[in-house]
């Protein structure tokens, strides 16, 4: 519970154009994330995928949209992120909305360890640091 | 599935592994290796890619970063928040340079 009143305190600063300046800097993205995937290795794993704009990818822990509202964007597909968290939503909507995403990103809240999805609904799965 | 996590170095003794779980992410810890987890999982065709190289550069980067422009991030995170996050950081940093955290990249397919 800890961790997640930690993670409300960071996105509920997301967006802040400090912050972006430091993850444009560290990760080469503004998409107010601030763990550890790269721009490259974002770009691999969307490689490894084959995201196409068929799929619908799931997008774990997905915080403030990255990377899945950006494998969204450069490949086509459909991304529904998932989070415990609210606070990071709105700035995940907006980025969505300014990608030309907002029909095919859909945020929601929920944990891993009970996906509150139908099975066989996902394609493929991304996340981002979120079992450590 | 694709993913990255950080976790233990593999290969580690009690002491170290100790050592990487303390500096380490909230959830770092294992009994486990994430292959067999994987398998276990239903998965099938697991690759495992070392990142670490890259993720020791990207925490430098967060490092330099964080510090370049500490002024406004205090002001919008507060000095406990920055504070943490970057003492979190160096301290991730160090673990790295001592060989105890790694970040691994997964991915498999069912």
């Amino acid at each position: 519970m800890q961790e997640v009143e930690r993670f409300r305190s960071r996105y509920a600063v997301s967006g802040d154009a400090a912050l972006l300046a430091a993850e444009l800097e560290a990760l080469g993205t503004d998409y107010s994330a601030n763990g550890y995937t790269t721009l490259t290795q974002a770009d691999d794993i969307g490689d490894w995928l084959s995201l196409d704009e068929d799929d619908v990818l799931l997008d774990v822990g997905a915080g403030c949209g990255w990377p899945g509202l950006y494998l969204a964007r450069r490949h086509g597909c459909a991304v529904i992120s998932l989070d415990p968290v609210s606070e990071g939503m709105p700035t995940l909507k907006q980025r969505a909305l300014a990608d030309g995403c907002g029909k095919q990103a859909w945020p929601v809240i929920g944990v891993a360890e009970a996906i509150p999805l139908r099975p066989r609904s996902i394609d493929a799965i991304v996340h981002a640091d979120v079992l450590c | 599935m694709a993913f990255h996590t950080i976790q233990p170095t593999p290969g580690l003794d009690p002491n170290q592994r100790r050592r990487a779980n303390r500096a380490g992410p909230y959830a770092v810890a294992m009994t486990s290796t994430y292959e067999k987890l994987l398998v276990n999982a239903g998965f099938r065709e697991v690759e495992a890619r070392d990142d670490t190289a890259e993720y020791r550069a990207t925490q430098a980067r967060w490092v330099n970063a964080t510090r370049h422009h500490e002024a406004a991030m205090r002001a919008v995170m507060g000095d406990a928040m920055f504070e943490d996050r970057l003492t979190a950081r160096t301290r991730t940093l160090d673990a790295v340079d001592a060989g105890l955290l790694s970040r691994f990249r997964y991915a498999a397919s069912r």
